[in-house]
């Protein structure tokens, strides 16, 4: 199956051309364009990103049913990984959920519809909880990680005490999709919606794949260590 | 086996090769005849043919996913229905499927797996509205006043049980899981008004 993923020797710019999706990926990698012909492995080491986590994200980001190696996880950077996912929540807070909850408020504003501030309480309520999220993960886990990269171990907590509690983000933007396709009173504009929606849809998949990352891979190597 | 006791299979795939690899393998085994292969559901509404067992690529599904995937097909509810799987595939899609055939497995394996999952196809009571019904709407009302699930069993006479099953099938039908999700559909479409919520 291993024929059709990304590779070292591929060229960053075709990556891109293949899903842009990943342009959401590459800032969380401190990476920006004016790519040129450069493949990965040339802009990774130039950048000191491992190339081992860059294809992983990729590929995980562009191959439904891509699942890594034994060999590919074992070369996975715990601590580059850890900063990945940092970088990523910051982008999160600091654009990606700006960014949808300005096109509902978009939406809103647009029509003086009455439940319309419903819906903004319904975003603000989910900002609150994906503050809350990522801030368990930074501010306990994420150090956790670090002190056993450190070497030291840990009595009290567990990275399955995490797995266990790690919730859903992407619940509620589900719940956000449904409400505007489904059952928003037709008075709305029909390009707000789609804008609102496409925004969604967009943020929804980067938060499925990063909780890919955390619970299938993140989780994985921890336990690794703790053995 | 004699031939007229062979599972008649349909195929609905639209890759031609997994559909005539599939067929290929699954009659490698007496117990299996694949006597429609389609590309899509049309072609397979079209001929209107009688199967014992359908194998369906999910992704076709995925197109119609309001509707429960038995309803896609006659109301015989003898009839078994498989997904064929070659890639992720969420599993409140698989759930409504009989079982799931991998295209990864060789002939002898999918073929045994296709005759398990028909012994074991459990007959579950299929007349499902899309719609909610009346009852599951009242429960909704009191969901979004935000009740527990205790208050609502004591309000409507109920066991929690029953006010669970109740939950899960409106997050279905509707497919909004949180609270504050329905409660902004019980507004919108009328079934509670915005005073009634503090």
């Amino acid at each position: 199956m291993n024929h059709r993923l990304f590779s070292e020797k591929m060229k960053v710019a075709d990556l891109v051309l293949a899903n842009y999706r990943l342009l959401f990926v590459f800032p969380c990698f401190g990476l920006g364009l004016e790519l040129g012909e450069s493949t990965v492995k040339q802009i990774c080491e130039k950048r000191g990103i491992s190339t081992t986590l860059f294809l992983l994200v990729c590929n995980l980001y562009t191959f439904d049913d891509y699942c890594p190696d034994t060999k590919t996880f074992s070369q996975i950077p715990l601590a580059d990984l850890m900063n990945y996912l940092k970088n990523a929540h910051k982008d999160y807070l600091n654009n990606r959920m700006p960014s949808v909850i300005a096109r509902i408020l978009d939406l809103v504003d647009c029509s003086h519809i009455k439940h319309g501030e419903m819906l903004m309480r319904f975003c603000e309520k989910y900002k609150q909880e994906v503050i809350a999220h990522f801030a368990y993960e930074e501010e306990v886990v994420f150090p956790y990680i670090q002190s056993l990269l450190e070497g030291e171990k840990s009595n009290t907590y567990k990275i399955k005490e995490y797995e266990s509690n790690h919730s859903n983000i992407d619940v509620a933007l589900n719940d956000l999709k449904n409400i505007i396709i489904k059952y928003l009173p037709s008075e709305y504009t029909m390009e707000k919606c789609r804008d609102a929606l496409i925004d969604l849809f967009l943020f929804e998949f980067d938060l499925s794949k990063h909780a890919i990352l955390e619970d299938q891979i993140l989780i994985a190597l921890v336990e690794q260590i703790e053995k | 086996m004699s031939p007229a006791h062979k599972n008649k299979i349909a195929i609905i795939e639209p890759s031609p090769v997994i559909r005539q690899g599939m067929k290929t393998l699954l009659e490698e085994s007496s117990a299996f005849v694949v006597t429609g292969i389609y590309n899509d559901l049309q072609s397979f509404q079209k001929e209107n043919k009688s199967f014992d067992i359908i194998l369906i690529n999910p992704a076709i599904i995925n197109f119609h996913k309001q509707f429960a995937v038995r309803d896609l097909f006659s109301d015989d509810s003898e009839i078994v229905i498989a997904a064929i799987l070659y890639g992720y595939v969420d599993r409140e899609t698989l759930a409504g499927f009989d079982g799931v055939l991998n295209i990864y497995d060789d002939g002898i394996k999918m073929g045994k797996k296709l005759q398990h999952i028909a012994r074991t196809i459990v007959k579950q009571d299929r007349n499902d509205n899309i719609d909610l019904s009346d009852r599951e709407k009242e429960i909704l009302v009191s969901v979004a006043k935000g009740l527990t699930n205790k208050e609502i069993a004591d309000k409507h006479f109920i066991s929690i049980h029953t006010v669970i099953s109740h939950r899960k099938n409106i997050a279905r039908k509707t497919g909004i899981k949180t609270v504050s999700g329905l409660t902004i559909y019980a507004v919108f479409n009328n079934l509670v008004s915005q005073d009634d919520l503090q």
